[in-house]
């Protein structure tokens, strides 16, 4: 019994930890030097003032700091970090022409049934490059552009990637903004027009499969006025012994009046330093919902901003992070009210079992032209053993008196009585946390499309094996 | 010429975050001087219900570094009135620290007033221990002073040992008032109850920081920290940064914030008893800071708080 509970502490990503060789794949030198940065350049042919910026982005990476505060990040070396992994495919429209081993790993994640029964369209990312990218016909037809990021920069929205393209996340924000800004590839760029109603979801799936390298995505979403978009990112890397890295970049803008759902399930492997940097802006009546679950990953910064710069506006962030054995993950959302009338909401659940360490970070900004702004924050966290962490660090700065601002926090354990409960009912005591676990994280599972809910539950499962 | 003094760190909070933020410590530099004003005192308490008023009066000028030693023997029981008054407008600056030692069963009501002029600055820092069965309660009212950084740091070692504190506080006219409550849990059932209240006013910052940390070891721990800040100015600048930071599975901890201002109901409620908007602000801002100053057994003291609050 105990083999078994040791075995099952170690296979809690199992259906995730599957890996392919690198066959005819091209990786380039590890490490971080101006001239690694323009062999990027040259490999992706990029434009000339894309070349200057990730010359721009590297001086600004070379010149920040780490962060004084979160977990300690000394085991990432980026010296030993290979930042641009190509697959030996171009990118394709029908998973037959994908390569066999490339498609197997989708097909194994769900990906390709996934697109059949629930979306508009899919993006998948294997290491460096998008091997598949496809929207539905009558989804092109409403004139809703979903393509690869690479390809945007020279098609006819060339002019509005530029425009955008790291203007709300700068590289000057932080130090791994500035290294997405030198090594970025891949990712995809989504435009819905006025007043279009994408009714299903499209979705963006990025595997890391190279060991001791970096993924670098880049999503931009313009969602234009009167618009509605539900965009779902799935991810998932097979475990190594080495560090690997993620430093991938999410810009949204949502027009007046429009509506975004951006959802994620991150099942990085345990190996993976997670620094990943999320960031909206909202503009007049426009909304913003984030949906966050975040299994994966040895270390995780993580915590998408939502800037409120019209009248009305209003973000929502609800969220779940569950940290296990060997994870520090560091997780939560900034509001930031710059205009009257804006709301914002934060809803997140932690958990921490197995040593692991979660923290709940977030910031409430309402600055003095936020009047008549209302912000409300609600966080718990449950510990589930007495070998691990949990910590919560929320911030409110508010710079006007006209507005509202709450804020309420738990933390414990689960109750003794509710296990009693349902053990009195014939279930056994680990099934019975189980479901009081998945009870817990029922807000967030409850506003992903069945098919994640499923998955989130059934990761929460895994981790609860051998919880006892 | 002698350099200024450069005092960085004042009240680091225990677990950093964002340095956008501007909360994760204060800073300040003062001008360098020998002429300093220094007092100690020792207090021991061995009986129980011992009262010490401890009246500290600060002039125009000066500055002062004050530092008292508080011990409440196994079974004692102490209130420990302090205030700090001066000439209205008065300015210079002050230091204050105390220490609180609480050994078993004992009980330590520190009370401390901060009544200053406009000008004043001033860092208070209080740090207390509590060993078996011990509590300390502190009792805090900040109203004067330009600039106030108030520490107060409690270890609770023992078992069943308890920290209470009611802070109320008015900032307003340029103030900063900087706070920093931290409560370290060590022992099993220990129990931690904060409330902060207070309004901030007029191109006023108040900054509060407070934590409850749940060290592995203090089974059973309960802590709970609220606040509630009244905003009565487009110009007021609230940061609040309340924590609870866990290593221990067996606790249960909890805080809540709510910060606006004058609700439209009370206001209204208030305006049909015919008492102005002004008037109502003003009644509001008493009532926070009565509300804590009525856990202050001095009559006296409570004198100086409305004379104090008449004249702001």
């Amino acid at each position: 019994m105990e083999n078994e509970k040791d075995n099952i502490k170690s296979i809690d990503s199992s259906p995730y930890d599957f890996r392919y060789e690198e066959k005819g794949f091209y990786r380039n030198q590890a490490g971080l030097t101006p001239e690694i940065v323009a062999k990027l350049s040259d490999d992706k042919n990029d434009p000339e003032w894309m070349r200057e910026f990730r010359q721009n982005a590297l001086k600004i990476y070379n010149e920040l700091k780490v962060p004084e505060w979160g977990p300690d990040i000394s085991g990432l070396n980026i010296d030993e970090i290979a930042t641009y992994v190509r697959p030996n495919t171009k990118m394709q429209g029908k998973w037959e022409d994908v390569p066999d081993d490339i498609k197997d790993t989708f097909e194994k994640l769900g990906i390709p049934e996934a697109e059949r029964t629930s979306l508009a369209g899919v993006g998948a990312q294997y290491d460096s490059e998008l091997v598949y990218h496809n929207l539905q016909e009558e989804v092109a037809k409403q004139g809703v552009i979903y393509t690869d990021f690479e390809s945007s920069l020279r098609g006819p929205y060339a002019d509005m990637v530029k425009e955008h393209f790291m203007q709300l996340v700068k590289p000057n924000d932080h130090k791994f903004a500035a290294l997405h800004g030198a090594v970025w590839s891949g990712g995809s760029f989504v435009y819905v027009p006025k007043n279009v109603k994408v009714e299903i979801p499209l979705q963006s799936y990025f595997r890391l499969n190279a060991k001791g390298a970096g993924q670098f995505e880049h999503t931009l979403i313009i969602v234009d006025e009167g618009a509605d978009l539900h965009f779902i990112e799935g991810c998932s890397a097979p475990k190594y012994n080495v560090a690997n890295l993620h430093a991938g970049c999410v810009e949204l803008y949502v027009k007046k009046g429009a509506h975004l759902r951006y959802s994620t399930v991150e099942n990085w492997s345990k190996n993976m330093y997670n620094l990943n940097t999320k960031r909206a802006r909202v503009e007049e009546g426009g909304s913003i919902e984030w949906v966050s679950g975040s299994f994966g990953s040895h270390i995780s910064y993580l915590y998408p901003q939502s800037d409120l710069i019209g009248r009305g506006a209003r973000a929502e962030f609800t969220g779940v992070t569950f940290a296990g054995e060997g994870q520090n993950l560091d997780t939560g959302a900034k509001m930031v009210h710059l205009a009257p009338a804006t709301t914002s909401l934060i809803t997140t659940k932690s958990l921490s079992k197995s040593g692991g360490v979660s923290t709940y970070r977030s910031a409430i900004y309402i600055g003095k032209e936020a009047a008549g702004s209302k912000a409300s924050v609600s966080c718990e966290s449950l510990m589930l053993d007495n070998i691990s962490r949990s910590d919560t660090v929320p911030a409110m700065d508010i710079h006007t008196d006209d507005c509202d601002v709450g804020h309420e926090a738990k933390i414990g354990r689960i109750s003794n009585d509710a296990v009693f409960y349902l053990m009195s009912r014939g279930i056994s005591e680990e099934e019975a946390r189980t479901m009081i676990v998945s009870g817990f994280a029922n807000p967030v599972s409850k506003e992903l499309p069945l098919e994640y809910a499923v998955e989130m539950n059934n990761l929460i499962r895994l981790e609860m094996k051998g919880s006892l | 010429m002698t350099e200024n003094l450069k005092l960085n760190d004042i009240n680091k909070i225990p677990c950093l975050t964002w340095n956008w933020l501007k909360m994760n410590r204060a800073s300040l530099e003062l001008e360098a001087s020998s002429n300093i004003i220094s007092e100690k005192k020792e207090i021991t308490a061995s009986k129980k219900d011992e009262v010490v008023y401890l009246p500290l009066v600060f002039e125009d000028g000066k500055r002062y570094e004050h530092e008292q030693v508080i011990t409440a023997e196994e079974n004692a029981e102490i209130t420990v009135i302090m205030d700090y008054t001066s000439a209205k407008n008065a300015g210079g600056f002050s230091s204050i620290k105390t220490k609180l030692v609480a050994h078993p069963y004992s009980k330590i009501h520190l009370v401390k007033v901060q009544l200053l002029g406009s000008n004043y600055v001033q860092i208070d820092d209080t740090a207390g221990e509590c060993e078996d069965g011990a509590k300390i309660e502190v009792t805090q009212i900040e109203l004067g002073g330009s600039k106030v950084y108030a520490q107060v740091k409690n270890e609770l070692k023992g078992y069943e040992s308890k920290f209470k504190s009611d802070t109320a506080y008015i900032t307003e006219n340029g103030q900063i008032l900087d706070m920093n409550y931290v409560v370290n849990h060590h022992g099993a059932k220990t129990d931690t109850k904060m409330i902060v209240k207070g309004v901030v006013g007029e191109s006023s910052l108040k900054v509060y920081r407070g934590t409850i940390d749940f060290k592995r070891g203090c089974t059973d721990a309960t802590g709970d920290e609220q606040e509630e800040t009244l905003l009565m100015s487009p110009t007021a600048i609230n940061k609040s940064i309340p924590m609870i930071l866990c290593d221990e599975e067996n606790v249960a901890g909890t805080h809540g914030a709510t910060l606006g201002r004058l609700g439209a109901d009370e206001l209204f409620y208030m305006q049909s008893r015919g008492i102005s908007e002004e008037e109502a602000k003003v009644m509001m801002k008493k009532a926070k800071i009565l509300s804590v100053a009525s856990k202050i057994p001095s009559n006296a003291v409570h004198e100086k708080i409305e004379k104090f609050l008449g004249e702001k």
